[in-house]
């Protein structure tokens, strides 16, 4: 095989390999998310909206100090009913839950380290069907 | 050319985009966020932000209600203020309002947006109480 062959035969892979490359990064990105386990189904961003986020302390919310993250959630229509994988990220830690979501709601309780409310609390929330 | 090496092209062009059809249909079958709104709670004064709830209009957030919980034992004055940006981090709407908090009670206060916003354009729902 002559050296011009080879040079073709690798431009090739390494054209069909950047291709490959953009197309998949083109499948994970945007608003919808393609999500995993049996069933596979896209769920648009606001297919479920996280509606609150509270700080508790035992049960109490008039202190200043907590141990408790709750956040209450819905689906935006009931084609999005489903178990998900809730998520928060906070000042405390990451911490996940699988729970049933519906159109009515669903709070999910997280319990995170005690201590003092910080200045700024910060929660993040993810939610993924699984 | 030689035409002979045709085949082998066919194999090595199939082989990769087999692999990078694999490679992209793998990739958003690990969880991806399908929902990552975060909520921004800061305190200040001895007020201290507990919770925030998202009321929505269809599917636009009209107004939030806060939860805010004076730690002094007097009867004060909190100012609360909302904001929200969306997922570029502009601000996109808000509000703010005075409310009268018991001491060592917690007092919740209804904040109305202007304008209100679409769900699926907030990223960031940032309260401050003071």
């Amino acid at each position: 095989m002559s050296d011009r062959v080879v040079w073709v035969i690798l431009v090739v892979i390494g054209l069909a390999l950047l291709s490959a490359s953009a197309l998949s990064v083109l499948m994970t990105s945007g608003p919808v998310a393609q999500l995993g386990g049996s069933g596979m189904r896209e769920v648009p961003r606001d297919g479920v909206i996280v509606e609150e986020v509270s700080l508790l302390q035992g049960n109490q919310l008039d202190r200043d100090s907590y141990n408790k993250i709750e956040v209450s959630l819905k689906t935006s229509s009931s084609i999005y009913n489903g178990p998900y994988t809730v998520c928060i990220e906070t000042n405390r830690g990451n911490f996940c839950e699988t729970t049933y979501v519906t159109t009515t709601g669903t709070t999910v309780t997280f319990t995170v380290g005690g201590g003092g409310q910080e200045a700024t609390v910060e929660v993040r929330v993810h939610a993924a069907a699984s | 050319m030689n035409i002979r090496l045709l085949p082998l092209f066919l194999f090595l062009l199939t082989l990769i985009a087999l692999s990078g059809f694999l490679y992209s249909v793998t990739i958003p079958a690990s969880p991806m966020p399908l929902t990552s709104p975060t909520f921004s709670l800061n305190s200040a004064n001895g007020f201290y932000a507990r919770s925030a709830r998202l009321f929505l209009s269809g599917t636009d957030v009209t107004y939030v209600q806060v939860i805010v919980y004076n730690d002094l034992t007097s009867d004060r004055t909190a100012t609360v203020t909302v904001q929200i940006y969306d997922w570029n981090g502009n601000l996109i709407s808000g509000g703010s309002v005075t409310s009268g908090v018991p001491g060592q009670s917690i007092a919740t206060v209804t904040v109305t947006l202007s304008p209100p916003v679409p769900y699926s354009s907030v990223g960031t729902v940032v309260v401050d109480v003071g």
